[in-house]
């Protein structure tokens, strides 16, 4: 009776065994992951980024906006990590660091300029990893970005399409830029210019209209996310 | 009591020792103009006795992101370097003009222009008679300049790919651009554009960027 009593409790410790396996291999699928979004307000401390204007740094405003940006965000309950919360300089690898360990489904580089007009959106300029369907435990820092940069490509689609419905001026493009490169994350740059000679930078209805076009976007990306390969 | 033929000696030293130091002053300040005006003359290749040629300039938008090729024409070097270097100069003139599409600081930009030889690319063999022609232009570029460059991720981006298309269109064997500030490597242009890549010139503007190494 003893021997079938322990082979009983050993099939059982294999049961569990897989159970916890698999649950961890499920939970680590797209589909499975709480849909988190990461903010980087780009600059801060030291480095000041663009002076926008008399007495406006680019610091200080991209991280109003991505403050402003995080609270609608958690008003739609979608969860929110920031790169920054205060007027502190931090490397583009903590960056980068902090956007993967959110596991977060968008990864967005708030920036501003005064050159040009509207809205800059930016994917990196890493070509497509040649097996983007395969799912590697490792990551080269340094191109991790090339893993999901279709994923990228799809939310500034998404991020696009929201920007045009509020008649804001778009131009999109490709760059190499800090942290998006480590960013295992689909991750696109916003850079807020100007809207046009008459609308600067600080007009808060144009600002409002920013913030609602992204919020759109990445409530629209919530569930379009789940459906990425 | 100092005699009195003392104090005169005295105050005619004094004066004769006052005027050699502003001699002297002056005639290094004369030896110090002598001299800046012998480096001014380093020959760059003169353009004198040339003929205006046609070249093509890339020149940025800031309203739209965009290139757009310019025909113009211009009294260039034969030498390869210091053509590529007018090139540049007559480039970076247009966007002094304030109502450039593109304005940028009206400062010397561009130090000097060297040429490298590029590898064969790989899967190629390099035989004796066979390499690689295309070359990557390294752009020294003036440090005042990079200190009032606008800053911005656009704005930044145009100028570099404006030089390295403006380069390629009308000296297509530079292929690549390399750019440096004041003879050093610096981490970007005015803290958005990465200057420790190199920036591909494709010939086709839309197609230009900087170079991958995953």
């Amino acid at each position: 009776m003893r021997w079938i009593k322990n082979t009983v409790k050993m099939q059982i410790r294999v049961a569990v065994g897989i159970l916890f396996l698999a649950a961890t291999v499920l939970s680590a699928q797209p589909g499975n992951l709480p849909y988190a979004v990461a903010l980087d307000a780009a600059h801060g401390g030291i480095d000041s980024g663009a002076r926008l204007q008399t007495g406006l740094d680019e610091k200080t405003f991209t991280l109003n906006l991505a403050t402003s940006l995080a609270t609608q965000l958690q008003a739609h309950s979608i969860s929110v990590t920031l790169t920054r919360n205060a007027d502190i300089d931090i490397s583009g690898d903590a960056r980068a660091e902090s956007m993967n360990h959110a596991q977060a489904a968008a990864c967005l580089s708030l920036h501003a300029t005064a050159s040009g007009n509207g809205i800059h959106l930016y994917t990196s300029s890493l070509p497509q990893s040649a097996d983007p369907g395969v799912q590697r435990s490792f990551l080269a820092w340094k191109t991790a970005q090339s893993s999901v940069i279709q994923q990228s490509l799809r939310l500034e689609s998404e991020v696009n399409t929201a920007l045009v419905h509020e008649q804001i001026p778009v131009l999109m493009g490709r760059t190499m830029l800090m942290p998006l490169e480590s960013a295992a994350c689909p991750a696109i740059v916003v850079e807020v210019a100007p809207r046009d000679a008459s609308t600067p930078i600080t007009d808060a209805k144009y600002q409002q209209q920013i913030v609602d076009a992204l919020v759109t976007a990445l409530t629209a990306w919530s569930t379009d996310w789940r459906m990425q390969p | 009591m100092i005699p009195r033929w003392q104090q005169s000696i005295f105050w005619i030293l004094l004066i004769s020792v006052v005027g050699m130091a502003a001699f002297l002053i002056r005639l290094r300040e004369g030896a110090q103009d002598r001299l800046l005006a012998v480096q001014d003359a380093v020959p760059l290749a003169s353009a004198i006795n040339a003929q205006p040629v046609p070249v093509t300039l890339m020149l940025a938008k800031d309203s739209d992101g965009s290139l757009e090729p310019v025909q113009t024409s211009a009294m260039l070097p034969a030498e390869t370097t210091s053509r590529a270097r007018a090139l540049l100069v007559a480039l970076f003139r247009e966007y002094a003009v304030p109502e450039s599409p593109h304005p940028l600081a009206p400062l010397p930009a561009v130090l000097d222009v060297y040429l490298l030889p590029l590898p064969m690319p790989p899967g190629q063999a390099q035989t004796q008679n066979q390499t690689n022609p295309d070359e990557m232009a390294v752009v020294n570029l003036s440090g005042n300049f990079v200190a009032h460059h606008p800053s911005g991720i656009e704005v930044e981006a145009l100028t570099l790919l404006s030089v390295a298309n403006t380069l390629h269109a009308n000296l297509p064997q530079i292929t690549q651009v390399h750019f440096l500030v004041d003879g050093q490597l610096k981490d970007t242009l005015a803290g958005h554009a990465d200057l420790t890549q190199n920036y591909l010139a494709t010939g086709n503007p839309a197609e230009s960027s900087v170079e991958s190494r995953p």
